[in-house]
Parts: structure tokens; C-alpha cells; sequence
């Protein structure tokens, strides 16, 4: 298995995965949503108009690659930060896992 | 948003392995932002730990059906649900505002309960927003002319006062349609 090896490639691999319902968020990452007020919409904003992409360094889990996205909520007042892995699955299907959601930063 | 939905061990965070397991009741509030709870559901727990989560096709499933139970609901909209179509459509205050031609802070007022929304502009917020899930393919237009018909009328009557009553999806299987 394997992952995205660039910001770009992995924007794309994220939207693609993200749309098609490949994804599983970690079991605490509920959690952290409640704790900082995101829901999956904010979520998927970020994906499809994320400001940048970082290389996280997270430990992958399922043998692809760690990014973390940075973007704006949709009500545009915070910007979110959210960690994932993307990864290839046993049939070759671009999936990600999202790991968490930092706390969101207050846009003035 | 399709389904394709995981099946095979996953590994937890904790060093465990999530293995597919029937939850009896999963509690989707968090990531909908709306009070949705799905009984019987094919989701995920760890041997470990016991943690549980869903496949994501099940949750965009659960989140287009709560639009749509938003969109068809037989009152008029109170502030929380006009802000959940609102962020349904990815639109900001401003953005939605300038879309039906007011002042963004009306829609503040709506949504935080200080006015209420006109019977015109709920009706013109469902259509905007199943106007939209049929751009996405989430609906078809028959749908989309179905439910806004049963809604003309009941735009009329008050909304209620306080937050949305718990939607309860109570088959996950009838999503699949």
C-alpha cells in the first residue's frame, strides 16, 4: 500500500476519496470534533477549498502517507486544520482516514 | 457523495484492530451538526479498546437524509435548521444572503432566533438547497419538485421555538435507495 507523495497529489486524492465516501474517521475523532465545533461539512470545505497542505508527521497506519489540511470553516470565521492518512486499500482504492481536528484558529 | 464502504480489519489508534461489528445505536450529532441518531448500524469497534466509528458512506448517507428531512419538514424553518441548510449549501451568511438578495444580517437573525424567516425565503432556502443536492446528484429533480409541493403550504405555520426535535434514522438499509 501506499500514499500521496505531494501536496497537489494529495488534494486530489483526498477530494477524490473524500466524495466517494472512502473514508473512516478514527474513533476519537468525534470526539475532537464536538470538543472544537466541526462538523463533516466544515470538513468536507476544507478539502474542497483548503488553503494548504503540510506533510504531517504522524505515524501511518495503514502504510500510505500523512498530511495535514488547512482551510476555512463554511461559515468563513475559523480556519481548520485537519490531519489524515491516505492510503491505497486491498483493491487498490484511494482511501483516507481522518485522524483528527486541530483547534480551529479565530479568522479576524 | 456515494457508497463504498470498507470491510476488511482496520487498525485503531490505540494498537487494536477494527473489526466490523452491528452497533445498536450510533450517535451521528457531532459530525451532522444536527441531533441524528441511527439505530442498527453496520459500523466498526475496536478489540481492543472498544472504540466504534462508521464508514464515511454511511455518514454522507446519514447527512443527505437529514437535509432532506430538513428540506421536507412540515414547519416553517426555526434558526437552527435555516443555519444547517445554510452550511448544507457551503454558503456563508454574506454568500447566502447575496444569493436571495438581503442584508447578511437578516440571516444572522434568523438563525440565531431574533426574527423569523419569511414563508418566501424558507421556501427559496429548501429550493436552493435540493436545487443543489440535484446538481450533486444526491436527488433527482422529480424528488426535488415532490417535496417542495408538500411544503408550499406548511411554510406558513410558526416555526418551533427551541432547537430541532432528534431526527432518528431508524433503518440504515433504506438509505441505500
Amino acid at each position: 500500500m501506499s500514499g500521496p507523495n505531494s501536496a497537489d497529489d494529495a488534494q486530489r486524492w483526498v477530494r477524490e476519496a473524500f466524495e466517494n465516501g472512502r473514508y473512516m474517521p478514527r474513533v476519537h475523532f468525534k470526539d475532537r470534533c464536538r470538543e472544537r465545533g466541526v462538523t463533516m461539512t466544515d470538513i468536507e470545505v476544507v478539502f474542497a477549498r483548503c488553503r494548504r497542505v503540510e506533510p504531517y508527521p504522524d505515524m501511518p497506519k495503514n502504510g500510505g502517507t500523512c498530511w495535514r489540511f488547512f482551510g476555512l470553516n463554511v461559515d468563513g470565521d475559523q480556519e481548520i486544520a485537519v490531519g489524515i492518512e491516505a492510503f491505497e486499500d486491498d483493491s487498490g482504492q484511494k482511501r483516507i482516514t481522518l485522524c483528527t481536528v486541530l483547534p480551529p484558529r479565530e479568522i479576524r | 457523495m456515494k457508497k463504498e464502504q470498507q470491510t476488511h480489519d482496520i487498525p485503531c489508534e490505540c494498537g487494536g484492530l477494527l473489526r466490523p461489528a452491528k452497533l445498536d445505536v450510533y450517535d451521528f450529532s457531532d459530525y451532522v451538526g444536527l441531533n441524528v441518531t441511527v439505530n442498527n448500524v453496520d459500523g466498526f469497534r475496536c478489540d481492543k479498546c472498544g472504540g466504534e466509528t462508521v464508514d464515511g458512506s454511511l455518514i454522507n448517507m446519514v447527512t443527505n437524509y437529514t437535509i432532506v428531512q430538513v428540506a421536507k419538514s412540515q414547519h416553517r424553518l426555526n434558526g437552527d435548521e435555516a443555519r444547517y441548510l445554510r452550511r448544507s449549501l457551503h454558503a456563508t451568511q454574506s454568500e447566502l444572503a447575496a444569493r436571495m438578495g438581503i442584508d447578511r444580517v437578516t440571516v444572522a437573525d434568523w438563525e440565531r432566533g431574533a426574527e423569523k424567516i419569511s414563508p418566501q425565503h424558507d421556501y427559496i432556502l429548501r429550493g436552493l438547497t435540493l436545487a443543489w443536492m440535484v446538481a450533486e446528484n444526491l436527488l433527482v429533480p422529480n424528488q426535488m419538485k415532490e417535496i417542495l409541493g408538500s411544503v408550499g403550504n406548511t411554510v406558513r405555520q410558526e416555526p418551533p421555538k427551541k432547537t430541532t426535535a432528534p431526527i432518528a434514522v431508524p433503518n440504515p438499509q433504506s438509505l441505500h435507495a
